[in-house]
C-alpha cells in the first residue's frame, strides 16, 4: 500500500511501525498458556481425587488404597492425569523457549537475567520456603493413623517439608533461562544473524524429531524411570522433552513457526494425537492393543521394557501432536484480546505459584459432601479454578506482588507504543481528532483493513468512500470499539481506542447503516433510552430529546411506537438516537440508504448543520454525489487500504476528472473489471 | 451511573413483557396452564415414594413445575438476544458507553425478577388448588432464591443457545435441547428409579426441585441438604452463566 501522509506533519508508515513496534501481542499465546495453566490446576485436583499418588498434600477420606472404593473414577482420573504428564508440561516449555530470544533482545543478557530473577526467583523461594509447607499443614487434619504424624508441628517439620512442589518448573525454566543467556554472552550477544524467517518444517522433519524424542525418552527412563522423583523434580524422566521442546520454542521464535505453521498441521497434530492415544497408550500399560488395563504400570514406566519403548513413542507423538494442533487451533480462534483474556493472561502465572494452596483449602472445604470421586472431582474443579484466579487477582494487587508476578495492566496491540502514544499526542495537538497508525483488522486469512494510517481534524466531515467489503464498516466498527484491531493503533479525542474504550464511546454518536431501534417503543422512548445509557440525567435527556424531535418535525411520530413507522421515518429516528448524546464525534455509515430524493436531500441539510455546531462527522456511503456535495475531505478505501485522499477538488485535479465518481471508478476500477 | 443504565434496560425487558403479547402469555399463561393440566392430570393419582405421606403426584411434582416454568426463560431469552442480534440493536447498545457486562446484567436480573415472579404465580395457582405449602415466609425467600439461581442458569443456557443459532427460530429449536431433559429428569416428571434419578443428578433444575420438596413439602428449612443444593446449583449457574456471556460475546456482533 502507498503510504498516504494527512497531517502537516506527515507520519509515514515505516515512522510509524518503527515507533509501535511492529510486533503486535500473540493473543493466542497467551490465551494458550492460561488454558494449560487451568489445566495444571485440574492435573493436581484429579490427583486429589483419583488419589494417583500415596501421599500428596491433601488426602481425600476414606483414604483407601486407589483404585479400592471407585475402580471407574481411579481409572478415569488416572488416565486424565497421565494424559496431561504426557504433554503439557512440554508444551509450557515450549511456549517459554518461544519468549526467551525476543525477551534477551529487547534487554539485553544482563537485564534479561535479571528480570528472570525477580520473575522465576523470588516466586520459587517464596513457594519453597513458606507455601509448600503451608500447603502440607493439611496433613495434620489428617487421622494420625494414616500419616504416622503424632505431634504438632515443628521446626523439623518445618524442615522436612519445605520443597520445590510444582514449582520445579519455575526452578528448570531458572536453569534454562541462564543457559540460553549465557550462550548468548558467549555468543557475544549477536542476534544470531545466522537464523533468519522460514516456512515451519514439514512432516518428515517433525517425525524424525518425535522417533529421537522417543528413543532419547526411553533412554533416559531406564536411569530415570516415570514416577521417580529425583531431587523434588517428580517428572524428570521427561527431561527429553522439557529440554526439546524449549530449544524447538527458541527456534520456532527466530524463524516465526508458530505464524506459519500451516492450518491443517495442526489437524493432523490432533489426529495423530488421538491415534497415538487409542493404540499406543493401551498397548504401552497392558502389553495388548485395546486394552485399558492400567493395573501393572511398572513395564510402561521404564527399566529398558518394550512396553516402556511404546510409551515413550506415545507421549511424544501425544505431546508433539497436541502443540501442533493446540498452537494452530489457538491461532486461528482465539488470536485476539477480550478484558476477560487479558485478565486470566495477567494471572495464569500466579495461579501456577499459588494454585496448590488454594487446592488443599477447596478440598478441605469440601471434604464433607460425599458424592461419587469423579461428581467430587467435577465439583471442586469449578470451585478451585476461578477460587486460583481469585487468590491470584488479589495477591496481585499487591503492588511489589504485581511486579513479581506480571498481573499489572498491559497494553493491547501495537507493541510498546510510548513513542506511538507520543506521537499521536502530538497529532492531536495538531487539532486531529481522529487519529489512526497502522491500523489492521485480519478475520483469519482474510485482511480486512490492511495497515491504515489516517486522521482527521476535528469538526471536518470526512467522507470514506470505497466499494462492497472494501473495509469501511470494519474501519468504523474498529474506532467504535465493536471490533477490536488485530494490530495498530487509533486515538479519538487523544483517547486508545483500545485501552480507553468507554470513555470513547462516551465522546461518539454512531448512526448504524441498519436501523436499529427498539419497536415496542415509541420514538421517544428510544432516545430517552439511549439518552441514559450514554449516562444522562433524565431532565437532560427529555429536553434533549425533545430539541431533537423538534428540529426534525418529528415530535408527533415520536410519541407512536415504532412499529408502525415508515421506513424514512425509521431512519430518521436512527439518525437522531445516534446524537442524542450531543457527541463531538459523529460516525455516519450510510444514513441515507432507502430515503427518497426528498428525504435524502432533508438528511443532507441535517448533516451539514452537524459541521457547523464544531462535530467531527465521518461519512460512508454509497452516494459518491453526497460525499462529494458534504464532506471537506474524501478517503477512498480499497482491499483494506487507503488509495486516494484528499479534498474532492483536489481528487478531481489530480486524477483529470470531472466529479468524484469518475476519481472513484478510475481507482477502485481494477476491482469492478474483476467484477466484484 | 451504571445503576441507572442497568434499570433503563430492565425497564426496557420488563416493557417488552406487557407489550408484546406473545411475551405476556408466555410469563402469565403458561405457569397457569401448566399447574392446571397438571392438578387436572394428577392430582388423584398416588404412588408410595413421596417424601410426605397422603400427598397427591400434582404436589409432589409441583416443586419439578415450578422450576420447569424458569427454566422456559432460557428460551425466551435466547429468542430475544437473537432478534435484537438480527436487528442490530446489539451493535447500537454496545457502541454506547454502556459495558457487556452491564447489558447482559440486566438481562439476567430482568429475566430473574421474570422468573420468580412466575415460579410464585405456579405456588398462587397450586394454594388456589389446595396445596399447603410449608416452610412459612423463611422458606418462600430460600424457594426464591433458588429460582432466581436458575433463572441465572436459563440465562446462561440462553446465551450459549443464541451464541449458537443463527436467527431467533434456530433459537427455538436449539432450546429444546435443553428444556426437554431438563423438563423430564430435572423436574422429575419421568424419574421412577435409580437410573433415571442418577440422570436427573446433572440436570441444574432437579437441584430447586429437590430442595423444594425440603422445604414446601416436609417444611425443613435448615436442612443440610438444601445448602449442599445451593452450593451446586451457584456452582452450576456460575459456570453456564460465564460460558454463556463468553461464547454470545463471541457471536453478538456477527
Amino acid at each position: 500500500m502507498a503510504t498516504i501522509s494527512t497531517t502537516a506533519q506527515p507520519i509515514t508508515r515505516s515512522r510509524v511501525q518503527a515507533a509501535a513496534g511492529t510486533a503486535s501481542r500473540l493473543f493466542y499465546i497467551d490465551h494458550l498458556r492460561v488454558a494449560l495453566a487451568i489445566l495444571v490446576v485440574l492435573h493436581h485436583v484429579a490427583i486429589v481425587y483419583g488419589a494417583v499418588l500415596p501421599m500428596f498434600y491433601y488426602l481425600e477420606p476414606p483414604f483407601a488404597a486407589p483404585g479400592v472404593i471407585d475402580p471407574v473414577a481411579y481409572l478415569a482420573l488416572l488416565v486424565f492425569s497421565l494424559f496431561n504428564q504426557g504433554w503439557f508440561m512440554g508444551a509450557f516449555f515450549l511456549l517459554a523457549g518461544y519468549f526467551v530470544p525476543g525477551s534477551v533482545d529487547r534487554k539485553g543478557p544482563g537485564a534479561f537475567l535479571k528480570e528472570r530473577l525477580v520473575r522465576l526467583g523470588i516466586p520459587l523461594l517464596v513457594f519453597y520456603f513458606v507455601l509448600n509447607p503451608l500447603s502440607w499443614l493439611g496433613l495434620w487434619l489428617m487421622p494420625p493413623a494414616l500419616t504416622g504424624i503424632t505431634t504438632p508441628p515443628s521446626w523439623g517439620a518445618y524442615t522436612h517439608f519445605i520443597g520445590l512442589g510444582p514449582l520445579w518448573f519455575v526452578a528448570m525454566l531458572l536453569v534454562l533461562s541462564f543457559g540460553y543467556a549465557g550462550w548468548r554472552i558467549l555468543a557475544g550477544n549477536r542476534r544470531t544473524s545466522s537464523v533468519r524467517a522460514s516456512s515451519a518444517p514439514g512432516y518428515l522433519g517433525i517425525g524424525l524429531f518425535v522417533l529421537a524424542l522417543a528413543g532419547v525418552s526411553f533412554l533416559m527412563r531406564m536411569v530415570v524411570p516415570l514416577g521417580e522423583t529425583v531431587r523434588g523434580f517428580p517428572t524428570l524422566a521427561y527431561l527429553p522433552q522439557y529440554l526439546s521442546f524449549f530449544v524447538v520454542g527458541i527456534i520456532a521464535s527466530r524463524r516465526g513457526w508458530f505464524r506459519t505453521l500451516p492450518g491443517s498441521m495442526g489437524i493432523v497434530g490432533f489426529a495423530a494425537a488421538a491415534a497415538a492415544a487409542v493404540l499406543l497408550f493401551p498397548l504401552a500399560f497392558s502389553g495388548r492393543l485395546f486394552s485399558l488395563d492400567l493395573t501393572a504400570l511398572t513395564n510402561a514406566f521404564g527399566n529398558g521394557h518394550w512396553q516402556s519403548a511404546i510409551y515413550a513413542l506415545w507421549d511424544s507423538i501425544f505431546a508433539v501432536g497436541m502443540c501442533l494442533g493446540l498452537i494452530t487451533f489457538f491461532r486461528r480462534t482465539f488470536n485476539r484480546q477480550s478484558s476477560l483474556g487479558s485478565f486470566l493472561s495477567r494471572h495464569s502465572y500466579a495461579v501456577y505459584i499459588l494454585h496448590i494452596p488454594v487446592i488443599v483449602i477447596v478440598a478441605y472445604a469440601l471434604r464433607g459432601i460425599r458424592t461419587a470421586p469423579l461428581l467430587k472431582f467435577g465439583l471442586a474443579s469449578v470451585v478451585a479454578v476461578p477460587a486460583s484466579f481469585v487468590v491470584a487477582y488479589v495477591v496481585g494487587k499487591i503492588p511489589l506482588l504485581s511486579r513479581v508476578l506480571g498481573t499489572a495492566t498491559r497494553r493491547p496491540t501495537g507493541g510498546s507504543g510510548a513513542q506511538a502514544r507520543a506521537e499521536a499526542a502530538r497529532a492531536v495537538q495538531a487539532g486531529n481528532q481522529i487519529v489512526i497508525r497502522n491500523l489492521t483488522k485480519h478475520f483469519g486469512d482474510v485482511q480486512a483493513v490492511n495497515g491504515l494510517d489516517l486522521d482527521i481534524k476535528k469538526g471536518e466531515l470526512f467522507g470514506l468512500l470505497g466499494p462492497n467489503g472494501a473495509g469501511k464498516t470494519t474501519t468504523i466498527s474498529m474506532l467504535c470499539g465493536l471490533l477490536e484491531p488485530t494490530a495498530g493503533s487509533a486515538y479519538i479525542a487523544g483517547l486508545d481506542i483500545t485501552q480507553e474504550p468507554q470513555k470513547v464511546k462516551e465522546l461518539i454518536g454512531v448512526c448504524p447503516q441498519d436501523v436499529a431501534v427498539f419497536k415496542f417503543l415509541s420514538g421517544m422512548e428510544n432516545l430517552e433510552l439511549f439518552g441514559t445509557l450514554y449516562g444522562m440525567d433524565r431532565q437532560a435527556v427529555k429536553e434533549r430529546a425533545a430539541e431533537l424531535v423538534d428540529q426534525a418535525d418529528f415530535a408527533e411520530a415520536a410519541r407512536r411506537r415504532t412499529k408502525g413507522y415508515s421506513g424514512g421515518m425509521m431512519r430518521q429516528l436512527n439518525l437522531m438516537i445516534a446524537l442524542i448524546s450531543d457527541p463531538e464525534i459523529v460516525f455516519l455509515d450510510e444514513p441515507t440508504v432507502g430515503m427518497d430524493a426528498r428525504a435524502r436531500r432533508r438528511t443532507w441539510e441535517y448533516i451539514g448543520s452537524l459541521k457547523d455546531q464544531g462535530k467531527t462527522v465521518i461519512l460512508t456511503t454509497h452516494y459518491i454525489e453526497e460525499a462529494q456535495a458534504l464532506s471537506d475531505r474524501v478517503g477512498i478505501i480499497d482491499y483494506g487500504e487507503l488509495v486516494a485522499l484528499g479534498s474532492p477538488a483536489e481528487l478531481m485535479e489530480k486524477h483529470g476528472s470531472k466529479d468524484l465518481e469518475e476519481v472513484f471508478l478510475k481507482i477502485t476500477g481494477r476491482r469492478i473489471a474483476e467484477g466484484s | 451511573m451504571a445503576t441507572q443504565r442497568i434499570a433503563a434496560l430492565i425497564v426496557v425487558e420488563l416493557k417488552k413483557l406487557y407489550r408484546d403479547l406473545m411475551s405476556l402469555a408466555v410469563m402469565l399463561l403458561m405457569p397457569v396452564g401448566l399447574t392446571l393440566i397438571f392438578y387436572l392430570a394428577l392430582g388423584n393419582v398416588y404412588n408410595d415414594y413421596y417424601p410426605v405421606p397422603g400427598m397427591n403426584h400434582f404436589e409432589y411434582l409441583l416443586p419439578g413445575v415450578m422450576g420447569y416454568s424458569v427454566i422456559y426463560m432460557g428460551m425466551m431469552v435466547a429468542l430475544a438476544l437473537c432478534e435484537y442480534r438480527q436487528s442490530g440493536l446489539l451493535k447500537r447498545v454496545e457502541v454506547t458507553p454502556v459495558s457487556t457486562a452491564e447489558y447482559l446484567g440486566s438481562h439476567i436480573l430482568a429475566n430473574m425478577i421474570i422468573a420468580v415472579f412466575q415460579a410464585l404465580i405456579v405456588l398462587l395457582v397450586a394454594r388456589l388448588l389446595g396445596f399447603q405449602p410449608r416452610g412459612g415466609l423463611v422458606g418462600l425467600l430460600l424457594a426464591s432464591l433458588f429460582l432466581a439461581l436458575l433463572a441465572v442458569t436459563a440465562v446462561g443456557l440462553g446465551l450459549i443457545t443464541a451464541a449458537v443459532a443463527k436467527d431467533s427460530g434456530a433459537a427455538g429449536g436449539l432450546s429444546v435441547i435443553f428444556i426437554l431433559p431438563m423438563m423430564m429428569f430435572g423436574a422429575l416428571l419421568a424419574v421412577f428409579n435409580d437410573a433415571t434419578r442418577r440422570i436427573a443428578h446433572f440436570m441444574p433444575n432437579y437441584y430447586v426441585s429437590d430442595s423444594l420438596s425440603i422445604i414446601f413439602h416436609q417444611g425443613k428449612v435448615s436442612d443440610p441438604a438444601i445448602w449442599h443444593n445451593l452450593l451446586i446449583l451457584a456452582a452450576i449457574s456460575l459456570v453456564v452463566v460465564v460460558a454463556g456471556i463468553q461464547l454470545f460475546r463471541r457471536s453478538a456482533y456477527r
